[in-house]
């Protein structure tokens, strides 16, 4: 085990009395971690406090052996960070490859050349080599999307903070997005929050949960998977007791929760789990 | 921690300064206000269709100068879309707002370039009657015809920067224009009205942007008399000059640390103290009352004879 890249002890965020994140303790290392959660759950604040763009109120932060909160280390937290918002705008008139180069001068690349050359790796390792030269506002929402995180990936980072990555990506980009990350994930430490449970099914070794601020669940993908066995049915019919139930595509009914009477076990997703979590009492969840 | 194979950059602020400042002065180089500034200026100062001589420095300080505080507030305010990936980043937002002042020089160079195309292929191809200049001397002719047209250009577009910083609400960097253009205007106005006050030229000396003289002609003849102004217009421009440093200063206060401040608070003093004294000698020199110029010589200007 590495030392860890990210500590959070005790951390709390409140937005005019309303607390948006509550006495989170995380430890991150290296490697692709999920961050699931319903809307409004206080993952966009989470991963503001690790991007240092916001301060937490309470508890401690240390990222990078660092703490945010001093002038001279949230500097040097931000050398060796990437950061992709869950909405970024761009500025009027930039090109794909203008708007990298202008943020690998704000990240320090002050040689023109290797800065030149880190911004083609980066477009080129988005698959955006080929577009490099137009315009932002001509490009598509994914390729747009593409080149938030080229600029996110310059460096290349050791803490790299996504927040939904794959909004706009079709499923091959998904995919690609996937490859890069699970790259990046092997020297650094790669934090993704999203709504897609099989991007964190397929990419990530460890997932948290977090619901009203405070962290559900922080434990390995089959460690949740697993919590899953033995309360996912197949049945005929929908089950009124179930936690929910939707009918698929075979024309059976997936049931959530006990199993409903002439029922079969099926195996369970990791979506299938995160909606489990999601139903139980807030103390049943979090992981040993 | 564990090594991870990554250079660690550590560049100081300054030599990111120039790479930063090259984008923004090819954007601000890009946008189109500009450029239809830039064209209109030129065309219109072209030949003896526009303003002539004295008057000729309305053509850059409007179309360069004030519409360049469209320009550079819309430059400063465009990256606020890309605020949380910027704020992020290791470079402080003094920098940038440094950077985008260092851009203002675009329109500063321009300014030049219109003034020495001015004076060479309009002023100087076609000399002008010795009573176009009305009362000022060489160095006077100079600093109206070419340096102020260059501070003009320089000072819109960083009054743009901070305000750009500073107001938040939409149409500021309009209102600014026009708060901009009225003072300048009621500033003039007082001066012609009230020919030998003390107040209306410490008034009219005090507005960013100020004219120099007035013209009149008539059917046969583009030019028959120049009212000259009050002031000095050798010591007008370095007090405009103390106020384009005053709105860098004002502009990259915003978001600055506190040692950036206290830097800022040095270099703002040091301006202050200068543009007082830059004023005070444009109030005391120069024209201590409205003169006007005829092919036949200079006289006093009549009082309350404010509109030609």
């Amino acid at each position: 085990m590495t030392a860890p890249t990210v500590v959070l002890r005790g951390a709390g965020k409140s937005y005019r009395g309303t607390t948006a994140l509550a006495d989170v303790d995380l430890e991150l290392h290296r490697g692709v971690v999920g961050l699931l959660g319903p809307n409004g759950a206080g993952k966009t604040t989470l991963l503001r406090i690790l991007a240092t763009v916001l301060g937490a109120d309470t508890g401690s932060v240390r990222i990078l052996g660092r703490d945010p909160a001093e002038g001279a280390d949230r500097t040097a937290i931000r050398r060796r960070l990437g950061y992709l918002p869950q909405e970024l705008g761009y500025p009027g008139g930039f090109t794909a490859y203008g708007f990298v180069n202008y943020m690998a001068v704000l990240k320090e690349w002050d040689d023109a050349d290797a800065r030149r050359a880190e911004v083609r790796r980066v477009l080129e390792h988005v698959s955006l080599d080929g577009k490099a030269t137009k315009r932002i506002r001509a490009l598509s929402g994914g390729q747009r999307r593409r080149v938030g995180l080229a600029q996110a990936l310059l460096g290349p980072p050791e803490l790299l903070v996504l927040d939904e990555p794959t909004t706009g990506l079709d499923p091959e980009q998904r995919v690609s997005l996937r490859r890069v990350l699970a790259e990046a994930g092997r020297d650094s430490t790669v934090v993704v929050a999203t709504h897609q449970t099989e991007d964190v099914a397929a990419l990530c070794e460890r997932v948290v949960v977090i619901d009203d601020g405070r962290i559900r669940f922080d434990g390995a993908v089959r460690e949740m998977v697993a919590r899953a066995v033995g309360r996912v049915w197949l049945s005929h019919s929908p089950d009124p007791q179930a936690l929910t139930s939707w009918r698929t595509g075979t024309g059976r009914y997936r049931n959530l929760g006990t199993a409903p009477a002439g029922a079969e076990p099926a195996e369970p997703s990791l979506e299938d789990a995160y909606l489990l979590l999601r139903g139980a009492p807030h103390d049943e969840g979090v992981a040993a | 921690m564990t090594a991870v194979a990554v250079p660690v950059r550590t560049a100081k602020a300054p030599s990111l300064l120039w790479p930063l400042a090259r984008i923004e002065a090819l954007r601000y180089a890009r946008h189109p206000v500009f450029l239809v500034g830039l064209v209109l200026c030129a065309v219109l100062s072209a030949g003896r269709m526009g303003p002539m001589e004295l008057d000729w420095q309305v053509m850059p300080a409007f179309f360069l100068g004030v519409l360049g505080i469209v320009v550079a507030a819309r430059l400063t305010r465009s990256t606020d879309t890309s605020a949380p990936v910027i704020s992020s980043a290791p470079v402080p937002t003094t920098v940038r707002t440094a950077a985008l002042c260092l851009a203002c020089l675009v329109p500063a160079a321009a300014g030049l370039a219109m003034a020495v195309w001015h004076r060479l292929w309009v002023v100087l191809a076609d000399p002008a009657p010795e009573f176009y200049y009305g009362t000022y001397d060489s160095v006077e002719r100079n600093v109206v015809t070419v340096v102020l047209p260059v501070v003009f250009s320089l000072g819109g577009p960083l009054l743009g920067v901070a305000v750009g910083r500073w107001l938040r609400f939409p149409g500021a960097a309009l209102l600014v224009v026009v708060v901009t253009i009225a003072w300048a205007q009621f500033a003039s106005y007082l001066d012609l009205a009230n020919p030998s006050s003390a107040f209306s030229r410490v008034l009219h000396l005090l507005s960013p942007y100020t004219a120099w003289a007035i013209t009149d002609g008539d059917g046969e003849h583009p030019l028959t008399v120049v009212r000259s102004l009050t002031g000095s217009p050798t010591w007008y421009a370095v007090w405009a000059l103390c106020l384009c440093g005053l709105a860098a200063v004002a502009a990259m206060w915003r978001g600055a640390d506190q040692a950036a401040r206290r830097a800022l608070l040095r270099s703002g003093a040091a301006l202050v103290a200068a543009a007082v004294v830059a004023l005070s000698l444009a109030v005391t020199g120069g024209n201590d009352r409205l003169f006007d110029t005829t092919e036949q010589g200079t006289t006093p200007s009549p009082a309350g004879e404010y509109y030609f």
